[in-house]
């Protein structure tokens, strides 16, 4: 009966709970992640970010989508922090506000690419045979497309905003999740526990959902982590092509690209309306990369 | 190993048609008529069609499809619907801006990125290890608009000493260059560095250590030869890369480069220079990629007996 018996009571009993101790893979993950002063800086970062994402809108000094043409293209002041932009508006209430929307694209066209991948890479691995065939064929011809060119095409054929450019990055980024979930999954397919759960008489749905894509889930937090900062790159992309979102609206990519025009009259207005872009992409690539190494040491190198 | 080959072959064949295809139909659903771009906004509807009819494109998709395939096996990709020249031609002549800009980028990323990885390693875990990691970090995640825009505020404005515009000398490629090499350089030795400590694990470097060779050797001969073929890899990913062109960078310094040029097409709706572009980068990719794996079949006998299984 000793093996029903509460874990962590038993470790006691025979006198090593501080050796012993019960644990799983997230607070394993956790641990070790704690242990870098890195990661734990960008990740104040981000949830800062996120902080301004959800209550910036509320927080800024000025409207930001509200001009005044008096005060044009002007220099930092303390009334105006990083200076105005074009049509007067302050250029710090709209670093804020463009929070939401480039971040909201980040994670949203993120997750949409993740599902899509998700969805193939278990499919192709799991089934195997001509399904799998299909399928890294279509990963392999979507690779072989120039991406920010296809993007755009997608972005022509759809027209410009927030939405179908949700629709871009998630159509066009699955790829490399379904094949980095494919290899794993055909992995785990042949591992005992599966082998076990099949002789238990369940059914192949209720492996893969109870048993695969658990598994599989470390994984895809990491892609998550460390893809959302080329969607929010490739954002800045559209914006610079005009595909972006639609005036008034403020995103760090429509800013960028507004302020490349006044670089010469007004330069800060330029560096300011990259710096938050920048940090943002940095701290997310930290903390994704101190992710991986603490929750899937063996995808290090990848 | 000719079955092998043979294989390879036939799936990028297939993955070409594949790519062709499906520029095809999207450029197909485009909306803006390129002929009514072309044309005044007052052009009367005989005019419209007889430049339809010109261009080609009243005839139905799949015939128009299977001509343009025709044409493209024998290297006619067709003729832009603006410049009224060869597709070919255009985009050979915007490839010498390109390759420049390429090579000395990679010849460029790779000076920097092999000593900051070797470095690196070799230090590993200590403070040197740290800044450059964290330096690759930040090379990464730079945006290479804003950081192009800020190079240019610098470099060409404030100081006034490199041309932010144009591709005709030597010097108009040193900021481009920079901009695109620090971004390729990030990656570049973060990698470097995971194979070197990989190889500085093996039993060899033991040996030639327990032999009295000094460390600088033993990392210079040693090691470097081993961490070499996942470095032929990254070269071969990033010329693959900077070939298809550097469309916001080429846009941002005026290049006449191949990424210039898409977004010239795209913004025209110039639909055989669209698809020669989309063609040309997917027949790069494919290409090397054929190659690469026929150079590992070689190498490794594992790879070729596997069926092509990737």
């Amino acid at each position: 009966m000793i093996l029903f018996r509460n874990r962590t009571k038993l470790y006691e009993e025979v006198g090593m709970a501080d050796v012993l101790r019960d644990t799983g893979l997230y607070k394993d993950a956790w641990r070790r992640l704690k242990r870098s002063p890195a990661a734990l800086v960008a990740m104040g970062f981000i949830g800062f970010v996120v902080f301004l994402a959800i209550f910036g809108p509320y927080l800024t000094p000025h409207d930001p989508n509200l001009g005044n043409l008096m005060v044009r293209l002007k220099p930092p002041s303390a009334t105006h922090w990083f200076g105005t932009d074009q049509l007067g508006r302050d250029v710090f209430s709209r670093v804020i506000a463009g929070t939401r929307i480039s971040l909201f694209i980040g994670v949203v066209a993120e997750l949409i690419a993740l599902t899509i991948g998700v969805i193939m890479g278990t499919i192709a691995g799991f089934f195997g045979g001509w399904v799998d065939k299909l399928i890294s064929r279509l990963i392999e011809i979507l690779s072989s497309f120039p991406f920010l060119l296809f993007a755009l095409a997608i972005m022509m054929v759809l027209g410009p905003g927030i939405i179908n450019i949700f629709i871009a990055i998630g159509l066009l980024s699955w790829t490399n999740v379904a094949r980095l979930i494919r290899g794993q999954v055909m992995r785990l397919k042949t591992s005992e526990y599966v082998m076990a759960a099949r002789a238990a008489g369940a059914n192949e749905l209720s492996i893969i959902f109870k048993h695969l894509i658990p598994n599989c889930m470390s994984t895809i937090i990491v892609i998550l982590t460390m893809d959302i900062p080329g969607a929010i790159m490739t954002e800045t992309f559209f914006s610079y092509i005009g595909m972006g979102v639609r005036p008034p609206h403020a995103s760090w990519g429509k800013m960028l690209s507004e302020s490349r025009m006044y670089m010469r009259t007004a330069p800060t207005y330029s560096i300011f309306s990259g710096l938050l872009l920048m940090l943002t992409v940095l701290a997310f690539n930290t903390f994704g990369d101190a992710l991986r190494d603490a929750l899937d040491p063996r995808l290090k190198n990848k | 190993m000719l079955k092998y080959a043979m294989e390879r072959i036939l799936q990028s064949s297939l993955v070409l048609l594949g790519v062709t295809l499906i520029t095809f139909i999207l450029l197909n659903v485009v909306p803006g008529d390129p002929v009514l771009i072309m044309l005044d906004q007052r052009a009367d509807q005989l005019t419209i069609d007889r430049v339809r009819h010109e261009l080609g494109i009243d005839r139905p998709l799949p015939t128009q499809y299977f001509e343009f395939l025709k044409n493209a096996v024998r290297g006619d990709l067709g003729t832009s619907f603006f410049k009224k020249r060869p597709v070919t031609e255009l985009l050979s002549s915007a490839f010498g801006a390109t390759a420049k800009l390429g090579l000395m980028t990679l010849a460029v990323s790779l000076c920097m990125s092999i000593p900051m990885g070797i470095l690196a390693a070799v230090f590993r875990g200590s403070i040197i290890d740290r800044a450059i990691m964290f330096l690759a970090m930040l090379f990464m995640s730079l945006p290479s608009l804003w950081l192009a825009m800020v190079f240019q505020l610098i470099f060409g404005v404030f100081l006034a000493a490199l041309p932010i515009s144009g591709s005709e000398t030597m010097r108009h490629y040193i900021l481009p260059v920079a901009i695109l090499a620090i971004g390729y350089a990030g990656g570049a030795s973060r990698l470097i560095r995971n194979n070197v400590i990989d190889s500085l694990g093996h039993d060899f470097v033991t040996t030639a250590r327990s032999k009295g060779v000094p460390e600088f050797f033993v990392v210079m001969q040693h090691v470097l030869k081993n961490a070499a073929i996942p470095i032929v890899t990254l070269i071969g990913i990033q010329l693959r890369s900077v070939l298809g062109g550097a469309m916001i960078i080429e846009t941002i310094f005026s290049m006449h480069g191949l990424g210039r040029l898409a977004i010239d097409a795209i913004n025209t709706r110039d639909m055989p220079l669209i698809q020669g572009n989309v063609v040309y980068t997917a027949t790069v990719f494919v290409v090397i990629n054929l190659v690469v794996d026929l150079v590992y079949g070689l190498l490794d006998p594992r790879v070729r007996l596997a069926g092509g299984e990737s």
